[in-house]
């Protein structure tokens, strides 16, 4: 097994709080789908957070691709589709692609020789939404624009997908054609994916399902 | 023709031409940035706080472009460090130092009535008085605070559209908040002498909103703000020179005229697509509705 993101034995708190995550012990490996659950305000947003090295644990480590979370560089391997889609204002004046491309790393960049074209239509190909390269991200739809965050988070080719709630306040329709593509994303191109979600469609589909509640995390499912 | 030849033969249109056109750059290639943080009012904020700054330094006989400097930067850093703390109130640190600014302004500008009539120039700016050495401040200071921005361009788009974002995706976000202030306080103080501390942000702020009226995205919008600032700067100079009016109003007057005609001419245009949509029965494209909210 190879093991991309561990948390060996976490706590966390905020300040002058009591702990809201206690001993999370989590491993995601290649390959793995798996959904996190829990009722409201009990720190699934943290708990990704914490991954995400923009909040540090008072006990445990955070371990990222081999390396403490603190010390880790390569963050264009974790793509990342935030809760909010409606964190920005929709009349910005920015078109999908340089959207998508606001996101390329520059380590990516450097990396790679890169080519801005090509790779803008390959993320907009897997996600679906081609024709809308230039479109102002005002004019898209909510699923289009969860979709274009997907794209954004693959443009850096990561190996893991981390989602917080991607399906929230899209139609039943959009919500089916994203847990779709989140699969297809996962079993052809073998993108590791976590996410947090209440979706049934996507919670069926899931490999591995974790329900954090009290601070505690427990597994409800699992077909490894 | 001989009057146009005339126009630019004077020394002091030249200098006004020279000042107006690194000036014209410079705001709304920043504005762009400020306007969309939703900090169109920030240049107004620092202009206010500069203009008590710069008649604190008549006082102490400093130099006026050094002293708007310091005093720009100083505030810039101010209202960065309160919007943090108030930040739910993120506007509230613009109406604590504007109000600061205009406090000390009044009683400084009683003071210093007396003994120094310029002060009068420092509220409207006066472009024709540009001197050479002004103009080697403000082209050295345009060229750095643009050579910034297109090295750091990616940096201050991704700040701009998604702060948190740009956090996790390894940009020092504080440092460029910062970076952002410290070059518009430096554009205020050097514009100020020239445009007035009364209409230096309207230079932020008024070729951003019409370039929005029409843009299609970041790139354009950055481009056509530059083009009806500099379009402005000319055109308001030269209609000073002809028609003797303050150069700083006759450039803000100009800009206004260039936005609401951006309007109609975008709002006859899009009537006319949609009627003819509506003949063909097309018409499940969503309306792009910025610029008319």
């Amino acid at each position: 097994m190879n093991t991309m993101i561990e948390l060996k034995e976490v706590s966390f708190h905020y300040p002058g709080g009591n702990n809201i995550l206690e001993n999370i012990n989590l491993k995601i490996v290649r390959g793995d789908y798996i959904v996190l659950t829990g009722p409201n305000g009990s720190a699934k947003t943290t708990l990704l957070k914490l991954i995400l090295g923009s909040l540090k644990p008072q006990a445990g480590e955070v371990i990222l691709f081999g390396q403490e979370a603190h010390a880790f560089r390569d963050w264009f391997k974790i793509g990342y589709v935030s809760q909010k889609t409606n964190f920005f204002n929709p009349s910005f004046p920015a078109s999908v692609q340089e959207i998508i491309w606001l996101n390329k790393a520059k380590n990516a960049l450097v990396a790679s020789k890169s080519d801005p074209q090509k790779e803008i239509e390959e993320v907009l190909d897997l996600v679906g939404l081609p024709e809308k390269r230039f479109k102002k991200i005002g004019q898209l739809s909510g699923g289009e624009l969860q979709r274009v965050l997907i794209a954004r988070a693959l443009i850096n080719c990561p190996e893991v997908l981390l989602l917080d709630e991607p399906t929230a306040n899209l139609d039943k329709s959009a919500q089916e054609n994203l847990s779709n593509l989140l699969v297809k994303l996962n079993s052809d191109l073998g993108l590791s994916v976590f996410m947090v979600t209440h979706d049934e469609k996507i919670k069926g589909s899931a490999k591995k399902i974790l329900e954090l509640t009290e601070g505690k995390l427990s597994c409800k499912k699992s077909t490894s | 023709m001989g009057i146009w030849i005339e126009l630019f033969s004077f020394q002091f249109m030249q200098r006004a031409l020279l000042a107006g056109t690194i000036v014209g750059i410079l705001c709304p290639t920043v504005g762009v940035f400020l306007v969309l943080k939703r900090l169109s009012m920030v240049g107004d904020t620092i202009a206010h706080v500069s203009l008590a700054g710069v008649l604190g330094g008549l006082l102490l006989r400093l130099d006026p472009i050094l002293a708007a400097l310091i005093t720009a930067v100083v505030t810039a850093f101010g209202i960065e460090k309160v919007r943090r703390v108030f930040c739910d109130y993120a506007e509230l640190a613009l109406a604590i130092f504007t109000s600061v600014g205009l406090g000390l302004a009044v009683i400084l500008f009683n003071v210093v009535k007396s003994s120094d009539t310029s002060v009068q120039s420092l509220l409207f700016g006066s472009i024709v008085s540009v001197t050479g050495r002004d103009i080697w401040v403000i082209w050295i200071l345009g060229l750095t605070v643009l050579t910034v921005v297109l090295k750091f361009y990616r940096e201050f788009f991704y700040l701009t559209f998604d702060e948190d974002g740009a956090s996790l995706a390894g940009i020092n976000t504080k440092l460029f908040n910062y970076l952002l202030l410290l070059m518009t306080a430096s554009i205020v103080a050097v514009g100020m002498p020239i445009i007035g501390a009364l209409l230096i942000s309207s230079l932020f702020v008024l070729p951003v909103a019409a370039s929005l009226v029409v843009s299609h995205d970041f790139k354009s919008t950055l481009i056509i703000a530059n083009m009806v600032s500099i379009f402005s700067v000319y055109t308001g100079i030269i209609l000073s020179y002809f028609y003797d009016v303050a150069p700083g109003g006759a450039i803000i007057v100009v800009m206004v005229g260039i936005m609401i005609l951006m309007y109609l001419v975008k709002s006859f245009v899009f009537n006319n697509l949609k009627k003819a949509r509506a003949g063909e029965g097309e018409g499940d494209e969503r309306e792009d509705c910025s610029g008319y909210s």
